[in-house]
Protein backbone atom coordinates (compact mmCIF):
# COMPACT_ATOMS: atom_id res chain seq x y z
CA UNK A 1 0.00 0.00 0.00
CA UNK A 2 1.60 3.31 -0.93
CA UNK A 3 1.64 6.25 1.16
CA UNK A 4 -0.65 8.36 -0.42
CA UNK A 5 -3.76 6.09 0.19
CA UNK A 6 -3.11 5.98 3.46
CA UNK A 7 -3.41 9.69 3.83
CA UNK A 8 -6.41 10.75 5.64
CA UNK A 9 -8.98 12.96 3.87
CA UNK A 10 -9.30 16.16 5.53
CA UNK A 11 -10.78 18.82 3.43
CA UNK A 12 -13.43 21.30 4.27
CA UNK A 13 -16.55 21.54 2.30
CA UNK A 14 -17.12 25.27 1.52
CA UNK A 15 -20.39 26.35 1.69
CA UNK A 16 -22.13 29.42 -0.57
CA UNK A 17 -23.36 31.02 2.37
CA UNK A 18 -26.43 33.31 1.41
CA UNK A 19 -28.44 36.07 2.78
CA UNK A 20 -31.34 37.72 1.87
CA UNK A 21 -31.77 41.08 1.25
CA UNK A 22 -33.74 43.77 -1.17
CA UNK A 23 -31.33 44.50 -3.64
CA UNK A 24 -33.64 47.83 -5.02
CA UNK A 25 -32.86 49.16 -1.49
CA UNK A 26 -29.78 51.31 -0.49
CA UNK A 27 -27.39 50.75 2.00
CA UNK A 28 -29.33 52.04 5.26
CA UNK A 29 -32.28 49.78 3.68
CA UNK A 30 -30.75 47.09 4.04
CA UNK A 31 -29.11 47.81 7.41
CA UNK A 32 -32.69 48.62 8.80
CA UNK A 33 -34.01 45.03 6.99
CA UNK A 34 -31.17 43.09 8.84
CA UNK A 35 -31.38 44.63 11.95
CA UNK A 36 -35.35 44.37 12.18
CA UNK A 37 -34.90 40.85 11.02
CA UNK A 38 -31.81 40.63 13.83
CA UNK A 39 -31.72 43.18 16.46
CA UNK A 40 -33.64 43.25 19.24
CA UNK A 41 -32.28 47.12 20.11
CA UNK A 42 -30.05 49.69 17.38
CA UNK A 43 -27.87 52.31 19.01
CA UNK A 44 -26.45 55.21 17.60
CA UNK A 45 -23.04 53.62 17.60
CA UNK A 46 -24.19 50.43 16.07
CA UNK A 47 -25.85 52.36 13.09
CA UNK A 48 -22.54 54.42 12.29
CA UNK A 49 -20.25 51.36 12.31
CA UNK A 50 -23.11 49.30 10.35
CA UNK A 51 -22.61 52.64 8.04
CA UNK A 52 -19.39 52.09 8.03
CA UNK A 53 -19.59 48.16 6.88
CA UNK A 54 -21.87 48.64 4.14
CA UNK A 55 -21.26 52.54 2.65
CA UNK A 56 -23.77 55.07 1.21
CA UNK A 57 -22.37 54.32 -2.08
CA UNK A 58 -22.22 50.46 -1.91
CA UNK A 59 -24.85 49.12 -4.71
CA UNK A 60 -26.87 45.65 -3.37
CA UNK A 61 -27.70 45.45 -7.46
CA UNK A 62 -23.51 44.45 -7.82
CA UNK A 63 -23.05 41.03 -8.80
CA UNK A 64 -21.07 40.28 -5.19
CA UNK A 65 -22.82 42.81 -3.58
CA UNK A 66 -23.82 39.83 -1.12
CA UNK A 67 -20.54 39.25 0.04
CA UNK A 68 -20.67 42.70 2.10
CA UNK A 69 -24.33 42.36 2.93
CA UNK A 70 -22.57 39.17 4.85
CA UNK A 71 -20.19 41.12 6.32
CA UNK A 72 -22.73 43.20 7.94
CA UNK A 73 -24.39 39.84 8.94
CA UNK A 74 -21.26 39.00 10.95
CA UNK A 75 -20.91 41.86 12.66
CA UNK A 76 -24.57 42.27 13.41
CA UNK A 77 -24.24 38.34 15.06
CA UNK A 78 -21.35 39.37 17.39
CA UNK A 79 -23.62 42.50 19.09
CA UNK A 80 -25.14 41.54 22.15
CA UNK A 81 -28.19 42.43 21.21
CA UNK A 82 -28.39 39.90 17.99
CA UNK A 83 -31.41 37.69 19.05
CA UNK A 84 -30.58 34.18 18.89
CA UNK A 85 -34.60 33.03 18.97
CA UNK B 1 -18.59 43.93 33.76
CA UNK B 2 -22.12 44.50 32.41
CA UNK B 3 -23.81 41.86 30.11
CA UNK B 4 -23.25 44.18 27.08
CA UNK B 5 -19.78 44.66 27.96
CA UNK B 6 -19.38 41.04 27.93
CA UNK B 7 -20.98 39.97 24.94
CA UNK B 8 -19.50 42.70 22.99
CA UNK B 9 -15.94 41.70 24.54
CA UNK B 10 -16.77 37.92 23.26
CA UNK B 11 -17.75 39.04 19.96
CA UNK B 12 -14.41 41.09 18.96
CA UNK B 13 -12.46 38.52 20.06
CA UNK B 14 -13.85 35.90 18.48
CA UNK B 15 -13.91 37.23 14.95
CA UNK B 16 -16.73 36.59 14.52
CA UNK B 17 -16.64 32.85 14.63
CA UNK B 18 -19.92 32.13 16.62
CA UNK B 19 -21.45 31.03 14.02
CA UNK B 20 -19.15 28.39 13.23
CA UNK B 21 -18.50 25.42 15.09
CA UNK B 22 -14.71 25.24 14.25
CA UNK B 23 -13.33 27.38 17.16
CA UNK B 24 -13.90 25.77 19.77
CA UNK B 25 -10.92 24.05 19.88
CA UNK B 26 -8.30 23.78 22.77
CA UNK B 27 -5.71 26.87 23.89
CA UNK B 28 -3.06 26.90 21.40
CA UNK B 29 -1.08 24.19 21.36
CA UNK B 30 0.36 24.17 18.14
CA UNK B 31 3.74 25.93 17.10
CA UNK B 32 3.48 29.67 15.86
CA UNK B 33 5.49 29.95 12.93
CA UNK B 34 4.71 33.67 12.65
CA UNK B 35 8.07 35.28 14.57
CA UNK B 36 10.56 37.59 13.68
CA UNK B 37 10.74 41.16 14.38
CA UNK B 38 9.46 42.77 11.76
CA UNK B 39 5.86 44.06 11.40
CA UNK B 40 3.97 46.50 9.02
CA UNK B 41 1.47 49.10 10.94
CA UNK B 42 -1.19 50.46 8.01
CA UNK B 43 -3.10 53.65 8.97
CA UNK B 44 -5.59 53.67 6.05
CA UNK B 45 -7.32 57.37 5.49
CA UNK B 46 -10.68 56.92 5.12
CA UNK B 47 -12.85 59.23 2.19
CA UNK B 48 -10.32 59.52 -0.07
CA UNK B 49 -7.38 61.79 0.55
CA UNK B 50 -6.26 64.86 -1.75
CA UNK B 51 -2.62 63.78 -2.54
CA UNK B 52 -2.41 66.75 -4.66
CA UNK B 53 -2.60 68.83 -1.56
CA UNK B 54 -1.25 66.62 0.56
CA UNK B 55 2.43 66.06 -1.52
CA UNK B 56 2.02 69.48 -3.48
CA UNK B 57 3.59 69.97 -7.33
CA UNK B 58 4.20 73.52 -6.36
CA UNK B 59 6.01 74.58 -9.19
CA UNK B 60 3.58 73.43 -11.84
CA UNK B 61 1.52 76.28 -13.03
CA UNK B 62 -1.18 74.04 -14.13
CA UNK B 63 -1.80 73.15 -10.36
CA UNK B 64 -2.68 76.68 -9.71
CA UNK B 65 -4.65 77.18 -12.87
CA UNK B 66 -6.92 74.20 -11.82
CA UNK B 67 -6.79 75.09 -8.20
CA UNK B 68 -8.05 78.33 -8.25
CA UNK B 69 -9.83 78.19 -4.82
CA UNK B 70 -7.81 75.19 -3.23
CA UNK B 71 -4.42 75.40 -4.17
CA UNK B 72 -1.73 75.99 -1.26
CA UNK B 73 0.59 78.89 -2.08
CA UNK B 74 4.23 77.87 -2.79
CA UNK B 75 5.64 80.26 0.43
CA UNK B 76 3.89 77.98 2.95
CA UNK B 77 4.10 74.14 1.41
CA UNK B 78 7.19 72.51 3.44
CA UNK B 79 10.12 70.43 2.91
CA UNK B 80 10.50 71.27 -0.97
CA UNK B 81 12.10 68.65 -3.05
CA UNK B 82 12.68 68.41 -7.01
CA UNK B 83 9.15 70.61 -7.16
CA UNK B 84 7.19 68.61 -4.96
CA UNK B 85 6.77 69.96 -1.17
CA UNK B 86 4.37 68.52 1.81
CA UNK B 87 0.80 70.82 2.98
CA UNK B 88 2.49 72.62 5.84
CA UNK B 89 0.42 70.80 8.31
CA UNK B 90 2.55 67.84 7.16
CA UNK B 91 5.82 69.75 8.82
CA UNK B 92 6.96 66.54 10.42
CA UNK B 93 6.26 64.41 7.21
CA UNK B 94 9.33 66.55 5.53
CA UNK B 95 11.08 66.87 9.21
CA UNK B 96 11.09 62.47 9.01
CA UNK B 97 12.01 62.58 5.06
CA UNK B 98 14.71 64.63 5.84
CA UNK B 99 16.03 62.46 8.31
CA UNK B 100 15.70 59.71 5.39
CA UNK B 101 13.35 58.05 7.05
CA UNK B 102 10.00 58.57 5.08
CA UNK B 103 9.64 57.04 1.25
CA UNK B 104 7.04 58.96 -0.84
CA UNK B 105 5.61 56.82 -3.86
CA UNK B 106 4.15 59.03 -6.35
CA UNK B 107 0.90 58.18 -8.37
CA UNK B 108 -0.05 55.16 -7.11
CA UNK B 109 -3.65 53.62 -8.19
CA UNK B 110 -4.75 51.00 -10.03
CA UNK B 111 -6.21 50.52 -13.49
CA UNK B 112 -9.77 51.24 -14.30
CA UNK B 113 -10.44 53.34 -10.92
CA UNK B 114 -13.89 53.24 -9.24
CA UNK B 115 -14.96 56.23 -7.33
CA UNK B 116 -17.05 55.01 -4.90
CA UNK B 117 -15.49 55.25 -1.22
CA UNK B 118 -17.04 51.31 -0.59
CA UNK B 119 -15.94 49.41 -3.76
CA UNK B 120 -12.33 51.36 -4.25
CA UNK B 121 -11.44 50.37 -0.15
CA UNK B 122 -12.95 46.95 -1.03
CA UNK B 123 -10.56 46.81 -3.67
CA UNK B 124 -7.19 48.28 -1.55
CA UNK B 125 -8.14 45.39 1.33
CA UNK B 126 -8.67 42.31 -0.88
CA UNK B 127 -6.07 43.27 -3.19
CA UNK B 128 -7.75 42.52 -6.76
CA UNK B 129 -8.42 44.34 -10.02
CA UNK B 130 -11.74 46.33 -10.14
CA UNK B 131 -13.80 43.85 -11.50
CA UNK B 132 -12.86 40.76 -9.92
CA UNK B 133 -14.41 40.04 -6.19
CA UNK B 134 -12.72 38.11 -3.01
CA UNK B 135 -14.49 37.83 -0.03
CA UNK B 136 -11.04 37.68 2.04
CA UNK B 137 -8.42 40.39 2.40
CA UNK B 138 -4.84 40.42 1.03
CA UNK B 139 -3.26 40.05 5.07
CA UNK B 140 -6.01 37.85 5.43
CA UNK B 141 -4.71 35.60 3.02
CA UNK B 142 -1.18 36.12 4.00
CA UNK B 143 -2.17 35.56 7.46
CA UNK B 144 -3.67 31.80 6.37
CA UNK B 145 -0.54 31.00 4.27
CA UNK B 146 1.56 32.24 7.39
CA UNK B 147 0.44 30.92 10.32
CA UNK B 148 -0.17 26.87 11.41
CA UNK B 149 -3.25 26.44 12.59
CA UNK B 150 -4.36 29.88 13.89
CA UNK B 151 -2.57 32.82 15.93
CA UNK B 152 -4.93 35.28 17.17
CA UNK B 153 -2.62 37.96 17.56
CA UNK B 154 -0.98 37.60 14.28
CA UNK B 155 -2.81 40.42 13.09
CA UNK B 156 -4.18 43.99 15.17
CA UNK B 157 -6.64 46.28 14.15
CA UNK B 158 -7.85 48.87 16.32
CA UNK B 159 -11.48 49.98 15.01
CA UNK B 160 -14.61 49.66 16.04
CA UNK B 161 -15.42 47.15 13.32
CA UNK B 162 -13.99 44.36 11.43
CA UNK B 163 -11.38 45.06 8.83
CA UNK B 164 -11.87 43.14 5.87
CA UNK B 165 -7.84 43.38 4.64
CA UNK B 166 -7.13 41.25 7.71
CA UNK B 167 -10.15 38.65 6.97
CA UNK B 168 -9.14 35.23 6.24
CA UNK B 169 -10.11 31.69 6.74
CA UNK B 170 -8.75 31.46 10.02
CA UNK B 171 -8.80 33.97 12.81
CA UNK B 172 -5.42 35.40 12.56
CA UNK B 173 -6.81 38.82 13.82
CA UNK B 174 -8.62 40.94 16.66
CA UNK B 175 -10.42 43.60 16.59
CA UNK B 176 -9.66 45.57 19.70
CA UNK B 177 -11.75 48.89 20.41
CA UNK B 178 -9.20 49.69 23.29
CA UNK B 179 -6.86 47.13 24.23
CA UNK B 180 -7.29 48.82 27.53
CA UNK B 181 -10.32 46.81 28.17
CA UNK B 182 -8.02 43.53 28.00
CA UNK B 183 -8.33 41.38 30.40
CA UNK B 184 -5.96 39.17 32.35
CA UNK B 185 -7.39 35.31 32.88
CA UNK B 186 -8.24 35.35 36.19
CA UNK B 187 -8.58 31.34 36.54
CA UNK B 188 -6.90 28.48 34.88
CA UNK B 189 -9.72 27.17 32.66
CA UNK B 190 -8.11 24.26 31.95
CA UNK B 191 -8.99 22.94 35.92
CA UNK B 192 -12.77 23.84 35.22
CA UNK B 193 -14.80 20.11 35.23
CA UNK B 194 -16.77 19.91 32.70
CA UNK B 195 -20.51 20.23 34.10
CA UNK B 196 -23.30 18.19 33.30
CA UNK B 197 -25.00 21.02 31.35
CA UNK B 198 -23.99 21.47 27.80
CA UNK B 199 -25.42 25.01 27.51
CA UNK B 200 -23.19 25.93 30.82
CA UNK B 201 -20.51 24.33 29.24
CA UNK B 202 -20.70 26.23 25.79
CA UNK B 203 -21.12 29.41 27.65
CA UNK B 204 -17.67 28.83 29.39
CA UNK B 205 -16.01 27.80 26.66
CA UNK B 206 -17.02 31.02 24.47
CA UNK B 207 -15.76 32.83 27.73
CA UNK B 208 -12.54 30.50 27.62
CA UNK B 209 -12.45 31.90 23.67
CA UNK B 210 -12.58 35.59 24.97
CA UNK B 211 -9.56 35.65 26.21
CA UNK B 212 -7.35 33.88 23.65
CA UNK B 213 -4.38 36.39 22.91
CA UNK B 214 -5.48 38.68 25.83
CA UNK B 215 -2.33 36.72 27.98
CA UNK B 216 0.01 37.91 25.03
CA UNK B 217 -0.95 41.09 24.80
CA UNK B 218 -1.28 41.69 28.42
CA UNK B 219 2.17 40.70 28.63
CA UNK B 220 3.06 42.55 25.91
CA UNK B 221 1.41 45.82 28.00
CA UNK B 222 3.20 44.72 31.18
CA UNK B 223 6.62 44.59 29.71
CA UNK B 224 6.40 48.33 28.14
CA UNK B 225 4.95 51.98 29.12
CA UNK B 226 4.35 55.43 27.58
CA UNK B 227 7.78 56.59 26.89
CA UNK B 228 6.62 59.58 25.21
CA UNK B 229 3.83 62.22 25.60
CA UNK B 230 1.00 61.89 22.58
CA UNK B 231 -1.36 63.93 21.58
CA UNK B 232 -5.23 63.25 22.83
CA UNK B 233 -6.41 62.39 19.61
CA UNK B 234 -8.51 58.59 18.97
CA UNK B 235 -5.40 57.93 15.91
CA UNK B 236 -2.70 59.32 18.47
CA UNK B 237 -4.30 56.71 21.33
CA UNK B 238 -4.35 54.06 18.41
CA UNK B 239 -0.79 54.35 17.42
CA UNK B 240 0.38 54.79 21.18
CA UNK B 241 -1.30 51.54 22.09
CA UNK B 242 0.35 49.70 18.77
CA UNK B 243 3.47 51.26 20.33
CA UNK B 244 2.81 49.61 23.51
CA UNK B 245 2.48 46.14 21.94
CA UNK B 246 5.05 46.75 19.53
CA UNK B 247 8.17 47.89 22.35
CA UNK B 248 6.13 44.91 24.54
CA UNK B 249 7.53 42.56 21.86
CA UNK B 250 4.06 40.66 20.89
CA UNK B 251 4.51 38.52 18.08
CA UNK B 252 1.66 40.34 15.33
CA UNK B 253 3.30 40.97 11.83
CA UNK B 254 0.05 43.70 10.90
CA UNK B 255 -1.54 46.58 12.87
CA UNK B 256 -4.27 48.04 11.50
CA UNK B 257 -5.78 51.45 12.11
CA UNK B 258 -7.20 54.17 10.61
CA UNK B 259 -8.32 57.64 10.38
CA UNK B 260 -11.55 59.47 8.81
CA UNK B 261 -12.86 62.60 7.34
CA UNK B 262 -10.98 62.81 4.10
CA UNK B 263 -13.90 63.14 1.83
CA UNK B 264 -13.51 67.16 1.55
CA UNK B 265 -16.20 67.94 -1.32
CA UNK B 266 -16.56 71.21 0.35
CA UNK B 267 -15.04 73.28 3.17
CA UNK B 268 -11.52 71.74 1.94
CA UNK B 269 -9.14 74.14 3.16
CA UNK B 270 -9.64 74.34 6.63
CA UNK B 271 -11.13 70.40 7.20
CA UNK B 272 -7.91 69.08 5.39
CA UNK B 273 -5.66 70.74 7.27
CA UNK B 274 -7.14 69.93 10.44
CA UNK B 275 -7.28 66.35 9.24
CA UNK B 276 -4.01 66.43 8.25
CA UNK B 277 -2.19 68.04 11.41
CA UNK B 278 -4.05 65.12 13.47
CA UNK B 279 -2.16 62.35 11.32
CA UNK B 280 1.04 64.31 10.84
CA UNK B 281 1.27 65.14 15.09
CA UNK B 282 0.00 61.52 15.49
CA UNK B 283 2.57 59.46 13.46
CA UNK B 284 5.17 61.85 13.79
CA UNK B 285 4.50 60.44 18.45
CA UNK B 286 4.59 57.35 16.85
CA UNK B 287 7.68 57.68 15.06
CA UNK B 288 10.15 59.52 17.79
CA UNK B 289 8.67 56.33 20.54
CA UNK B 290 9.91 53.45 17.93
CA UNK B 291 13.04 55.65 17.33
CA UNK B 292 13.84 56.05 21.19
CA UNK B 293 13.23 52.72 21.32
CA UNK B 294 15.53 51.64 18.43
CA UNK B 295 12.51 49.66 16.95
CA UNK B 296 11.50 51.74 13.95
CA UNK B 297 13.90 49.60 11.54
CA UNK B 298 11.48 46.76 12.38
CA UNK B 299 8.47 48.49 11.69
CA UNK B 300 7.36 49.59 8.79
CA UNK B 301 4.58 52.48 8.42
CA UNK B 302 2.03 52.79 5.55
CA UNK B 303 -0.11 55.27 4.94
CA UNK B 304 -2.50 55.23 1.98
CA UNK B 305 -6.43 55.88 1.16
CA UNK B 306 -8.83 54.59 -1.38
CA UNK B 307 -8.14 57.20 -3.72
CA UNK B 308 -7.46 60.44 -4.47
CA UNK B 309 -9.40 63.40 -6.05
CA UNK B 310 -10.26 64.98 -9.01
CA UNK B 311 -7.28 67.58 -10.17
CA UNK B 312 -9.85 70.33 -10.66
CA UNK B 313 -11.63 72.00 -7.82
CA UNK B 314 -15.69 72.10 -7.37
CA UNK B 315 -15.26 75.72 -6.03
CA UNK B 316 -14.32 74.92 -2.23
CA UNK B 317 -13.90 71.32 -2.51
CA UNK B 318 -12.67 68.34 -4.60
CA UNK B 319 -14.50 65.27 -5.79
CA UNK B 320 -13.54 61.28 -6.46
CA UNK B 321 -10.80 61.36 -7.52
CA UNK B 322 -7.86 58.67 -8.79
CA UNK B 323 -4.38 57.92 -8.60
CA UNK B 324 -2.49 59.30 -4.98
CA UNK B 325 0.77 59.63 -2.99
CA UNK B 326 1.50 56.53 -0.61
CA UNK B 327 3.68 56.89 2.41
CA UNK B 328 6.24 54.41 3.98
CA UNK B 329 7.81 55.22 7.23
CA UNK B 330 10.41 53.73 8.66
CA UNK B 331 11.23 49.66 7.94
CA UNK B 332 14.69 50.58 7.25
CA UNK B 333 13.34 52.38 3.62
CA UNK B 334 15.41 54.65 1.75
CA UNK B 335 13.53 58.10 2.15
CA UNK B 336 13.35 58.82 -1.76
CA UNK B 337 10.87 59.78 -4.14
CA UNK B 338 9.62 57.26 -6.03
CA UNK B 339 8.03 58.09 -9.20
CA UNK B 340 7.33 61.02 -11.26
CA UNK B 341 5.41 64.17 -10.47
CA UNK B 342 2.35 64.18 -11.38
CA UNK B 343 1.86 65.17 -14.57
CA UNK B 344 -1.17 67.46 -14.43
CA UNK B 345 -1.04 68.10 -18.49
CA UNK B 346 -1.66 64.50 -19.26
CA UNK B 347 -5.56 63.71 -17.61
CA UNK B 348 -7.91 60.68 -17.91
CA UNK B 349 -11.05 62.42 -18.09
CA UNK B 350 -9.86 65.10 -15.09
CA UNK B 351 -7.95 62.50 -13.15
CA UNK B 352 -4.08 61.80 -13.01
CA UNK B 353 -2.73 58.58 -14.57
CA UNK B 354 -1.62 55.97 -11.79
CA UNK B 355 2.22 55.44 -12.82
CA UNK B 356 2.58 52.40 -9.84
CA UNK B 357 -0.13 49.88 -8.79
CA UNK B 358 -0.54 49.99 -5.18
CA UNK B 359 -0.34 45.76 -5.98
CA UNK B 360 3.18 46.52 -6.58
CA UNK B 361 3.46 48.18 -3.31
CA UNK B 362 2.01 45.40 -1.40
CA UNK B 363 4.57 42.86 -3.19
CA UNK B 364 7.21 45.19 -1.71
CA UNK B 365 6.19 44.79 1.55
CA UNK B 366 5.32 41.20 1.46
CA UNK B 367 8.94 40.27 -0.39
CA UNK B 368 11.18 42.24 1.80
CA UNK B 369 9.65 42.96 4.77
CA UNK B 370 7.88 39.71 5.58
CA UNK B 371 10.12 37.08 3.33
CA UNK B 372 6.57 36.45 1.78
CA UNK B 373 6.04 35.13 -1.81
CA UNK B 374 3.35 37.26 -2.98
CA UNK B 375 2.08 35.62 -5.61
CA UNK B 376 0.88 33.01 -3.27
CA UNK B 377 -1.91 35.26 -2.51
CA UNK B 378 -2.70 36.32 -6.03
CA UNK B 379 -0.32 39.30 -6.13
CA UNK B 380 0.94 39.59 -9.43
CA UNK B 381 2.68 43.15 -9.86
CA UNK B 382 6.19 43.22 -9.32
CA UNK B 383 7.27 44.82 -6.32
CA UNK B 384 8.16 48.48 -6.71
CA UNK B 385 11.71 49.36 -6.73
CA UNK B 386 14.05 50.76 -4.07
CA UNK B 387 11.79 51.03 -1.44
CA UNK B 388 13.66 49.63 1.02
CA UNK B 389 17.56 49.52 1.80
Amino acid sequence: MTSDAEKPKAEFEKIEVKIDFDPNGNNKTIITELSNRLLFKVNDSMQKDMENLLKYDFDPKEAHANFAVIRLFDYITKLPEYQLI
Amino acid sequence: MNRRNFLTLTGTFTGGLLVLPDFLHAFGSQNNLVIGEQCIVFVQLNGGNDGLNTFIPFEDPLYYELRTKIALNKDVVVGRNKGMAFHPSLKDFAQMQQNGDLTVIQNVGYPEPIRSHFRSQEIWQTATDSNKYINEGWLGRFLDLQCNGHQATAGINLDSIDNLALKGNEPNFITVKDPNRFKVKSDKEENITLSDNPQLDFVRKIANSVTEGSDEIQKALAKSKNEISYPKTELSKNLEWIARLIKGNLNSKVYYTSLGGFDTHDNQLSIHERKLADLNDALFSFYSDLKQAQLLQNVTIVVFSEFGRRVKDNGNGTDHGTAAPMFIIGGNNKGAILGKNPNLADLDNGDLKHQIDFRSVYASLLKEKMSFDYSKIGIMNKPVSGLFA
